[in-house]
């Protein structure tokens, strides 16, 4: 089974998020509260991708997005982003430093199982 | 999305993240009367508020979201510098919590939403009010940070970055690299040292060979690099300093900084431990026992004619010695000592929120901000005067109705006061309110069982001793617990507290007119002046603070009224205690001469019989060891110089005071019954 791994730090959408993965296929998901927990997580096993938020305490999604992508380990593994970020600036740098997609929040669990799809490649 | 999901789960996190929102807010308003909010606070304001607004959206609960989304645009404003924080911001961030807070309840209780159209609309009347210009990124530009670095700052970010810019704040680039096993511990650790000296601008995590993982750290500060690099010597950083090309003309925001700001920035404060204060205070201690064993060997050394001139030496260096050691001990006291007024800007707070919560309107008087007080003291204080606020605001003062009725002011008053007396501060906690009846207090203690009913108090004649029936355990707890002032805590904790402190409270109240709780303390607890009496052949001290005269007297002074020793001092009945009595001594009465020391406040005097007095000296308390430690009538211990190195113990005054009226009462009673 194929992990994934969901870093946001509200347990409520973290726990909304898991079960769109769990829709979108029989897919692991692995949570982790904030930014330090993803980097302690991201080592114990493969992702197959990884969902995030941008506005996070410590680390951001942006910082954590360029530290995958920088890192030979996990810069294939691609990253959704699940924000509800009023800036739009924040988004574009978030794809600029290479996101898969951009999903914002409130989102349609339609949308998340279908961008999850895309982005790992499943049929 | 609308959701299946039990609205349970939303209720719980909703409600947790309205505490911190209104935790923060408190601390917003806090900082805002101190020089300034404190970037991090509203941007963790921010993120709270936009974490409530996903929560809210992905449960499909419009209302809350939408109002959350406005209040979210507010505050993104602020953090990046758009509208300032005045008193009007404030109250709409504080009425638009409170609003969000029914909005979960009603969530919780099916989902027929309030209006929210008045809360939205003086949220945009704030928006309307944007007062600054946005930034010149240009500066960016000149700046001596990579790529890597900037893009991924978030907008917030980089605002705080280029605030910090045109602060002319030094920027500093870390370089620290942890193991994956305990990095979050030792990054944490980190990122809290810097915050004290700075702001964090970003960390950003890199990959390292192995199982390590590197972070690169931002921090704008006033500081120098080498007290940065003193300051994480032991995080094995690497530090440079990162070049910019200062911007030229003054920064619209920074126009708008308070004079305090201003100030703080530029001034070169250090923060220290208390704890560290402490430990120097207790080498100051330690150096008063050097130095009295200095004068000793002088003095000893004069009676031998042979070296009588190294004696004199020696004298003189005592005296250079002592001089110095005072000024220094004056010095570390003087570091430790902070304005009441810190806590007076958190009290506020408290009298503002459970004011709002109880449906009172309260108008706070602060006077004497600027008293000094030992800095620990002042963070044990906190919780008493928090009691005594919310006991004023509970009980004290009444509803704007009836006192309209009364004639009073619909707005209560209450009024935290300092100033200081002597070696000692007063701080006085008054409101306006219904006061206090001697009459239903006793009528109260009696019906609690308290007291039992053959009392013989009369509420007029023993007023104080039955208002100081308040203190008891038990007086106050079990009354209805209210959200604002019942947690639990009665006023004998209060009174507890404050006696830990050497301090004593008194209770001025009129019914009808008000109530004020007088609190009166030593300046600091960590170095007293006291004074070495001698009773019944062991060797006592007592802070000089509570001592307020010393008289020297004659058995034939000493009358005996109800059976009580007392005695006339300055035209006023004293009543008196021998020590050698309380603690069970040799009777030391035979003496032809002996001392009198009066002590106490307000109605509540008493003469300790002693019969001896040494000297004065400067002490550090000690606690006594478990056994002992609720030993009435003993505050603590500490080390004496006289002659040899000897452990003397230091008289809890507060607790022989209670000791002596309680014994008076039940002298009296027992001849009434009698």
């Amino acid at each position: 089974m194929k992990n994934i791994l969901i870093v946001e730090d509200s347990r409520s959408i973290r726990s909304i998020i898991r079960v769109a993965v769990e829709e979108a296929g029989s897919y692991f998901a692995v949570e982790a509260e904030n930014g330090f927990e993803a980097l302690k997580t991201l080592p114990t096993r493969s992702f197959a991708l990884i969902i995030t938020d941008i506005n996070m305490p410590d680390i951001n999604g942006l910082e954590l997005i360029s530290f995958v992508k920088s890192n030979p380990a996990y810069k294939d593994i691609p990253l959704i982003i699940v924000s509800t970020e009023k800036s739009e600036e924040d988004k574009r740098r978030g794809m600029a430093l290479g996101a898969f997609g951009y999903l914002e929040k409130p989102f349609k669990k339609e949308d998340l199982v279908a961008m999850i799809k895309k982005a790992i490649g499943d049929r | 999305m609308k959701t299946e999901r039990p609205i349970k789960e939303f209720l719980a996190e909703a409600e947790d993240i309205l505490e911190s929102v209104s935790r923060s807010l408190l601390s917003l308003d806090e900082e805002r009367s101190a020089g300034g909010p404190a970037p991090d606070t509203i941007n963790g304001l921010f993120r709270y508020v936009h974490s409530f607004k996903g929560l809210a959206g992905v449960f499909g609960l419009k209302p809350p979201a939408d109002l959350a989304h406005k209040l979210e645009t507010l505050l993104d404003e602020m953090r990046l510098g758009r509208i300032a924080l005045n008193s009007d911001v404030l109250d709409v961030l504080f009425d638009t919590t409170s609003v969000l807070g029914r909005l979960v309840k009603q969530a919780g209780a099916g989902g027929q939403f309030e209006d929210i159209a008045a809360a939205v609309s003086s949220i945009d009347a704030v928006l309307k009010s944007e007062s600054s210009s946005p930034h010149d990124r240009s500066i960016l530009e000149r700046i001596g940070l990579e790529k890597s670095v900037l893009q991924v700052l978030t907008e917030y970010e980089e605002y705080r970055l280029i605030e910090n810019l045109y602060e002319r704040k030094n920027i500093f680039r870390l370089k620290a690299s942890f193991d994956i096993s305990d990095f979050e511990e030792r990054i944490k650790k980190l990122n809290a040292l810097l915050k004290q000296h700075g702001e964090i601008i970003c960390t950003l995590p890199s990959a390292e060979s192995g199982t390590g993982i590197g972070f690169t750290i931002i921090v704008g500060t006033p500081e120098s690099a080498e007290s940065i690099s003193t300051l994480v010597s032991s995080f094995g950083v690497v530090i440079e300093q990162v070049p910019y090309a200062a911007p030229k003309t003054s920064h619209p925001v920074q126009a708008q900084m308070t004079e305090a700001q201003a100030i703080r920035s530029a001034s070169n404060t250090v923060r220290v431990d208390i704890y560290k204060l402490d430990s120097l205070m207790n080498i100051v201690a330690d150096l008063h026992l050097a130095k009295n064993a200095v004068g000793r060997i002088a003095t000893d050394l004069r009676a031998h004619a042979e070296v009588s001139k190294y004696a004199a030496d020696l004298n003189k260096v005592h005296r250079n010695l002592e001089r110095k050691l005072s000024e220094l001990q004056d010095g570390v006291l003087d570091v430790r000592m902070v304005p009441i007024g810190q806590i007076f800007t958190r009290l506020a707070q408290v009298v503002r929120k459970h004011a709002r919560e109880s449906g009172k309107e309260i108008k706070l008087e602060l006077m004497g901000e600027e008293t000094e007080l030992d800095k620990l003291m002042i963070e044990d204080l906190a919780d008493p005067l928090m009691h005594l606020i919310r006991n004023a605001i509970d009980h004290g003062v009444e509803l704007a109705e009836e006192r309209r009725r009364l004639g009073k002011p619909e707005q209560g008053l209450i009024r935290l006061t300092a100033y200081p007396k002597g070696n000692r501060v007063v701080i006085t906690v008054e409101d306006d309110g219904r006061g206090m009846d001697p009459s239903v207090i006793l009528a109260k203690a009696v019906e609690k069982g308290l007291i039992g009913a053959d009392h013989g108090l009369d509420p007029a004649a023993d007023r104080k001793e039955v208002l100081d029936l308040i203190f008891l355990p038990g007086f106050s707890t079990s009354e209805k617990v209210t959200e604002i002032s019942g947690r639990g805590v009665g006023m004998d904790v209060v009174k507890k507290n404050v006696s830990k402190l050497s301090g004593i409270i008194d209770i001025e109240t009129e019914s009808g007119v008000g109530t004020r709780f007088v609190l009166t303390l030593p300046i600091t607890l960590a170095i007293i002046n006291a004074l070495v009496i001698e009773a019944g052949g062991q060797v006592f001290s007592i802070p000089l603070s509570s001592v307020l005269e010393i008289v020297r007297a004659t058995p034939e002074q000493v009358q005996t009224v109800e059976a009580r020793e007392v005695m006339v001092i300055r035209d006023e009945t004293v009543p008196l205690l021998r020590l050698s009595q309380v603690f069970g001594l040799p009777n030391g009465g035979k003496q032809r001469l002996f001392y009198v020391i009066l002590v106490g406040l307000a109605e509540r005097r008493l003469g300790l019989v002693v019969d001896r007095l040494r000297d004065q000296q400067n002490i550090v308390i000690k606690p006594l060891g478990k056994r002992l430690a609720d030993t009435p009538g003993i505050a603590g211990a500490s080390e004496l110089s006289a002659g040899e190195r000897r452990v003397v113990l230091v008289l809890d005054v507060e607790s022989l005071i209670d000791a002596a009226f309680k014994k008076g009462r039940q002298q009296t009673m027992d001849m009434e019954s009698g």
